[in-house]
């Protein structure tokens, strides 16, 4: 009897151990995730009158489609903008897989390539931006190129000007995304064991048999992870329009205008420009979150025989 | 055992890595030439760089990085002070998140209670699915909580759930319990057997995902530049110097302050690296 009333004591220690390992993130995660979300919800279906009383309505909704279908303005461009430059993810995507690719089969200074290819990822955003934007300048050697090539009396302001403005974040995005996720596909690659990749050189397998049949079978989970990861972030797609541009020149991402609308606004926190903001994040991320679903669908469906 | 005809390749595979190595080349340049070109701007006078921002200096204005300690004051924050914040806002956030992420990991995949794997999947969750409505309501909430322009600020980084906690949730669960059992059979406690036998092994992952983390927040400006304004970093400083000021800022100056900034994040990337880019890993091998 008592060996059992033993065996039940409550090991008050532990509960006050787990307690405390559990207690910060889980509060950090009600009050910044939960409530700013819950929170966000609701914002969505109000407004404020003249004299900051709440007025509840769709009023945000209907004219986030006003303005989408209706109107032309910001919006339409900023969604515009986001797709074409989540295609340019789309591509950069399996690229990445492509140059890790080569870094693990050890092309010639693939060391010195590995620590290069990470310098846009420790040098700051701003620095490079900054940089760029000399290189693209008037006064730079591209925007002399440019007025060659086509002809101008004098070299483009290529930022500046609507006509070159997003061809040259794209540019500018491309330049930095080269080395793609290497730290992701890399860790993925070094785990597959030598004898496989071997027994495929054995058979004759090309490159791109090693790396399409062999390899990313192999490395699928983390494949299949990162796909997902992709296709959820659709709308966060943008180069560093604020920093280049400014959204300015028809450059304008979805990200990039939520990012400037709250700033516009930080001087006043009742502003109703959160409203409009929560209202289309909402829809957004009630797309998104249908586009993750199919894309874990066709992931389970597409690709459930595909094994090594 | 490596077998010597496996290394030879093809004519065409030849070609093929003959124009990836160049490829490779022709970037990893042009991201060294960052550096270069930085280094060159920053020796030079503002006129040399308003004039002739592709040549060398006629003289090299080493003064400029002395000066950036004086001159450098956007927001009339000074440099030191800006270093601070951005060691404060860097590291404060990068060693409490991963801790946490790496205490909530532990608890919830060797100590079973209730409730213990919902956080796996609300880590899941966090980490596919972006919510693009709390922009706003994040703002309204800092604002309202009193931490914009606090230093308290870095509270909102001790989470622990998301894909941080992936990565030490699949860590934990592969390490061997028995590590701990003998422990607790030598007479140690939980908090014993976390700090001095589990979280030691996972140091080369944690310390990897800390230098992320840290770097990461070193370079952030977008987070800062809403809430903490005026508890400017180099970054936002930067920023400032550049963004706001455009027709009247010393670019000499702004150089060499990039260029100073950039000293913290590469001596770190230098000497740790190859921790860096070993110790993380997403989603496992396929068996």
């Amino acid at each position: 009897m008592s060996t059992m009333l033993q065996a039940k004591k409550v090991n008050w220690s532990r509960i006050i151990f787990v307690l405390c390992f559990i207690l910060v993130p889980t509060i950090n995660f009600l009050v910044f995730y939960v409530y700013v979300n819950f929170d966000g919800i609701l914002m969505a279906f109000y407004r404020y009158d003249v004299n900051y009383n709440k007025i509840w309505g769709l009023d945000n909704f209907t004219m986030f489609f006003d303005e989408l279908f209706h109107q032309s303005n910001g919006i339409q461009l900023a969604f515009l903008n986001t797709f074409k430059t989540f295609l340019i993810v789309l591509l950069i995507f399996p690229w990445g897989i492509v140059v890790s690719y080569f870094l693990y089969k050890k092309i010639p200074l693939y060391k010195t390539f590995r620590v290069l290819f990470f310098l846009p990822s420790i040098i700051n955003g701003i620095i490079t931006v900054i940089v760029y934007k000399n290189f693209v300048s008037v006064e730079g050697p591209i925007a002399m190129m440019v007025q060659n090539m086509l002809g101008l009396p004098e070299p483009p302001d290529l930022l500046g000007d609507p006509r070159f403005a997003n061809t040259f974040v794209w540019i500018h995005m491309l330049w930095l995304s080269f080395p793609g996720d290497m730290i992701i596909w890399g860790g993925a690659f070094a785990r597959i064991p030598d004898g496989v990749i071997e027994s495929g050189r054995i058979d004759g397998a090309s490159w791109i048999t090693e790396l399409v049949k062999i390899i990313l079978p192999m490395i699928w989970p983390t494949f299949a992870l990162k796909a997902i990861m992709l296709i959820s972030s659709v709308f966060g797609a943008s180069g560093a329009v604020f920093l280049l541009t400014n959204g300015d020149y028809g450059t304008i991402t979805f990200s990039a205008w939520q990012y400037i609308q709250i700033r516009n606004n930080a001087n006043n926190p009742n502003s109703v420009v959160y409203n409009y903001v929560s209202a289309i994040g909402i829809i957004v991320t009630l797309v998104s979150m249908v586009l993750v679903l199919l894309g874990k669908w066709a992931e389970n469906r597409l690709f459930k025989d595909v094994d090594y | 055992m490596k077998i010597k005809f496996l290394d030879r390749k093809s004519t065409a595979e030849k070609i093929l890595y003959s124009f990836m190595f160049v490829l490779f080349s022709l970037f990893a340049l042009s991201y060294l030439y960052i550096f270069f070109w930085g280094i060159v701007a920053s020796l030079k006078t503002h006129t040399e760089n308003v004039m002739k921002p592709f040549a060398f200096p006629e003289v090299p204005q080493w003064k400029n990085f002395k000066e950036v300690f004086t001159l450098f004051t956007p927001n009339d924050t000074t440099f030191l002070e800006m270093t601070f914040n951005s060691i404060f806002f860097s590291v404060v956030p990068a060693a409490g998140g991963i801790m946490f992420t790496a205490m909530l990991a532990y608890v919830t995949t060797k100590y079973k209670f209730w409730g213990s794997q919902i956080y796996y999947y609300l880590s899941f969750v966090v980490m596919l699915l972006p919510i693009y409505s709390s922009g706003g309501a994040m703002f309204k909430l800092i604002y309202n909580l009193g931490l914009m322009n606090n230093y308290l600020f870095v509270i909102t980084a001790f989470g622990g759930i998301g894909a941080s906690y992936m990565y030490f949730a699949a860590f934990f669960k592969n390490l061997s319990w028995s590590y701990a059992e003998a422990a607790f059979i030598d007479g140690a406690n939980d908090w014993q057997v976390f700090f001095r036998v589990m979280l030691p092994q996972s140091m080369t992952m944690l310390g990897a995902l800390f230098l992320l983390s840290w770097m990461g927040a070193w370079n952030s400006y977008d987070a800062q530049l809403l809430y903490l304004p005026e508890l400017p970093t180099l970054s936002v400083g930067i920023y400032l110097f550049d963004f706001d000021m455009k027709y009247y800022v010393r670019r000499d100056l702004l150089f060499a302050a990039c260029m100073v900034s950039s000293i913290p994040t590469l001596i770190v990337f230098i000497c740790f690296n190859n921790i860096m880019m070993n110790n993380v890993s997403l989603g496992g091998i396929k068996e």
